[in-house]
């Protein structure tokens, strides 16, 4: 009965993510090497000791065209490679392996009779991963090769939980970029007479943070933006259930105070002990010229006209979002004429770390100002955002927009 | 394809692109010439993260401390050797996956096997090449650096899933829960949950509805893994507003097909049972979507099993289904359960099979201890390592 192979093994323990000495042991059991040699007494050599070190199958090539000819089919973990063979030497065969895109990773242990310091630098020089003398020493090949497998078997493992994982992620993420605003929605809005600009990074994979449209019964153009507290996975399952909340609740028919009172009581039975959120939802009133406005703890939103000097904060009150049922919201206003933007945004953008400190609401809106004195709107997100790049690393979700007012 | 091949793709970048030069390289060497000259040699190939320790004390105190990432050992010095270093890194667990490459003047067989037996992962010869001691540094310093990197993704990774996994759990009724719902409605609800190692986006959930009376249901979400528990919390939202109205099991059931099939993300498809007990009437009323049914475990330890047949949940908005209104005498227990007992029994007749082993658990024992015996069979049935979340829910009118 022949053992599992090595890379079977080793995906095997990616799946359960884990790296038990047992499996290690099971999957040495399992590997392949390829022995090549001229010399058939050192063929018989070196396949009894590998043999007798538990290696689970070996296969022999007696010069370097056939070890080549070998490789794909035969797929070994490891190759022991002589240097001295006439045809194609082993310098020559490592060159010609390490060119080979399914190999370049193989562990290549070399071993030879020829032990100038050169000879073993110009076989790493020619890729080999190991070099190993003649005469051989049983213990010390034995050790050598165990501690190259032992390795390839941690990192397919690794690679291959990776590998699953970001598959899984990728699903995922593609969910929940399906959840943000697409196209005919931001046309609407611009029939509406509103350009929305948006930039969406999540820190890793998937992000807490989420923004959107709607209409609401007036047929006024209403936006939101929340940031749930924390990111990552955990952070990602609450902008599902918020997505999906907003459409029970029929949004449309109340207010910005009203859907944020709405969602709050609802995300207080819904969200564990100690996750929050803060949210903004505005409804842009063309006939008033205003974008009225409520929020639960967000950042403050930053509104310019042409020609503005400075920009204007609006103000921001209210508890986040699921920390008690008696929290209540109310409506603002800001002046929002023709030519006029409204810039949102989730509060990474003022939890950057810069020495000691972070980059707070005060330096960000300083910097978002300066930009906005020196650019046209479709700039902004373009030249701020590598901008905060540069100030420190992003560790949480940023959701940045700007909606301009034609 | 080859293993090979895999392998290669799953590397993604090459390890020759990784930042090697950053690490920390400690050199151990009681000479100090030696360790200038190690020191130079290392520098010229641009490793400017050196470490000296000139003995074997000095050695363990500064792997310890200073963590390096490669350790270049002496063999032969005073005190404390090079081969004692080694066995003491490697029963040290905070250091002991140190990468350790020994360095002697030493060429004899007894010497290179000591070396690998005390845990060496290399060995060099003085006098040292310059060119062989970059190549086998080198090719240390890039697998650990790439399975450094591989485990930071994993524990990253395995973290962000546990709290995943947490929040999911805590959509499900815990016991606090379910003594509140028997004080309120003096019903006799007992639950038991066996999960996956991988996420799966099985949910249940029991709301009480008065004296003697709940709404209980169980969904098993088609596929597994992250997709298939954000789905679940959607449809969980949607349940959350759906609960308390006073819609029949087959509106309800309706209602909550139509809201998933526009939520559902193509594919996403889930069975469902969902069903109403009024014990002050005797009766149980259900709808089922795909393939869920319950059992009904009769005072006399007679079982029998209902099955649904309506189209699975998500997948068109069109559907109706039908509900059932079944009498359910006093003592008799309803025993709802997601298929991951049925995939355990197995075919043909999974289930009929699973009828039986509940006949089997129950037989001649009281309505009190019921519940208890038929979890215990489930739990052997299941075993520790379901491929599938098993969910079993328990409603009696004692």
């Amino acid at each position: 009965m022949s053992a599992l192979p090595l890379s079977q093994v080793a995906g095997k323990m990616g799946q359960s993510g884990t790296e038990r000495a047992e499996d290690i042991a099971t999957a040495l059991q399992g590997a392949r090497v390829l022995v090549v040699d001229d010399n058939q007494v050192n063929l018989h050599l070196l396949t009894a000791i590998l043999e007798r070190g538990g290696i689970g199958w070996v296969e022999v090539a007696s010069d370097g065209m056939q070890a080549l000819a070998r490789l794909p089919n035969f797929d070994p973990d490891l190759l022991l490679l002589d240097l001295m063979m006439p045809g194609l030497d082993g310098f020559e065969v490592c060159r010609r392996v390490r060119a080979l895109a399914a190999f370049r990773h193989l562990p290549v242990l070399v071993q030879s009779s020829l032990n100038r310091a050169e000879d073993r630098a110009r076989a790493f020089a020619a890729g080999a991963t190991d070099y190993i003398s003649k005469p051989i020493n049983a213990n010390e090949l034995i050790s050598r090769v165990r501690n190259h497998l032992r390795n390839r078997i941690l990192v397919m493992s690794l690679q291959h939980y990776r590998r699953r994982r970001e598959a899984e992620l990728n699903l995922a993420r593609r969910m929940q970029q399906r959840l943000l605003p697409r196209q005919p929605q931001i046309e609407a809005a611009l029939a509406k007479g509103l350009v929305i600009r948006s930039h969406f990074a999540p820190s890793s994979e998937l992000g807490g943070d989420l923004w959107g449209l709607f209409t609401d019964r007036w047929g006024r153009q209403a936006i939101w933006l929340i940031d749930f507290s924390g990111h990552g996975v955990a952070a990602a399952l609450n902008t599902f259930r918020l997505h999906v909340l907003l459409q029970q609740i029929g949004a449309g028919d109340h207010d910005p105070a009203g859907v944020l009172a709405m969602v709050n009581r609802r995300l207080c039975s819904l969200l564990p002990q100690g996750q929050f959120a803060t949210m903004l939802v505005g409804v842009v009133d063309p006939e008033a010229h205003r974008f009225i406005y409520a929020t639960a703890a967000a950042t403050r939103p930053l509104v310019w006209s042409e020609g503005d000097r400075v920009p204007r904060l609006g103000g921001s009150a209210g508890l986040p979002l699921g920390l008690t049922t008696r929290a209540t919201y109310e409506n603002r206003e800001l002046g929002f004429g023709r030519g006029t933007s409204i810039f949102l945004y989730s509060d990474a953008a003022t939890e950057i770390a810069v020495g000691n400190g972070i980059l707070d609401e005060e330096g960000f809106v300083a910097m978002a100002a300066r930009l906005l004195i020196e650019t046209n709107d479709d700039d902004l997100l373009p030249r701020l955002l590598p901008e905060l790049a540069a100030v420190g690393t992003l560790d949480d979700d940023l959701t940045a927009l700007v909606i301009r007012r034609t | 394809m080859t293993g090979a091949d895999v392998f290669e793709r799953e590397i993604g970048t090459d390890a020759t692109a990784l930042p090697i030069h950053g690490c920390r390289v400690m050199v151990v060497d009681d000479v100090e010439w030696n360790r200038m000259l190690i020191g130079g040699m290392l520098m010229a190939e641009g490793f400017h993260n050196l470490v000296y320790a000139a003995d074997g004390f000095d050695a363990l105190k500064q792997i310890t401390e200073e963590q390096p990432d490669i350790v270049l050992l002496d063999v032969m010095m005073p005190g404390l050797s090079g081969f004692d270093v080694c066995r003491r890194v490697r029963s040290d667990p905070r250091i002991a996956d140190t990468p350790i490459l020994v360095q002697t003047a030493l060429n004899g067989v007894d010497e290179r096997n000591m070396a690998f037996e005390v845990g060496a992962d290399d060995l060099i010869c003085k006098p040292l090449d310059r060119a062989e001691l970059i190549a086998r540094t080198r090719i240390h310093l890039e697998n650990r650096l790439l399975i450094r990197d591989l485990r930071h993704y994993r524990q990253r990774l395995e973290g962000e899933l546990d709290v995943a996994r947490e929040m999911f759990r805590q959509l499900q009724p815990g016991s606090g829960m379910l003594e509140r719902i028997v004080a309120d409605t003096g019903l006799e609800v007992r639950s038991q949950r066996i999960e996956a190692a991988e996420l799966c986006g099985d949910l249940w959930g029991v709301v009480p509805l008065g004296p003697q009376a709940a709404a209980v249901y169980v969904i098993d979400m088609a596929g597994r893994g992250l997709s298939s528990v954000l789905n679940a919390c959607r449809l969980h939202t949607v349940l959350q507003e759906l609960i308390g109205s006073d819609l029949a099991p087959s509106e309800f059931l309706q209602a909550v097909n139509q809201q998933a099939t526009e939520i559902f993300d193509d594919g996403a498809h889930a069975s469902m049972l969902y069903g109403v007990v009024d014990m002050a009437d005797r009766h149980f009323t259900y709808a089922g979507a795909a393939a869920s049914g319950f059992l009904l475990v009769s005072t006399d330890g007679s079982v029998v099993p209902r099955a649904s047949t309506g189209p699975p949940i998500g997948v068109s908005a069109q559907v109706r289904y039908d509900a059932v209104r079944m009498e359910v005498p006093a003592g008799t227990g309803i025993l709802l359960f997601s298929n991951a007992v049925l995939d355990a029994v197995g075919w043909p007749s999974p289930d009929l099979g699973f009828a039986d082993v509940v006949v089997r658990a129950v037989a001649d024992v009281p309505a009190a201890g019921r519940f208890e015996r038929i979890a215990t069979a489930c739990a052997a049935l299941i075993g520790e390592d379901p491929a599938d979340d098993h969910t079993l829910v328990w409603i009696a009118a004692p």
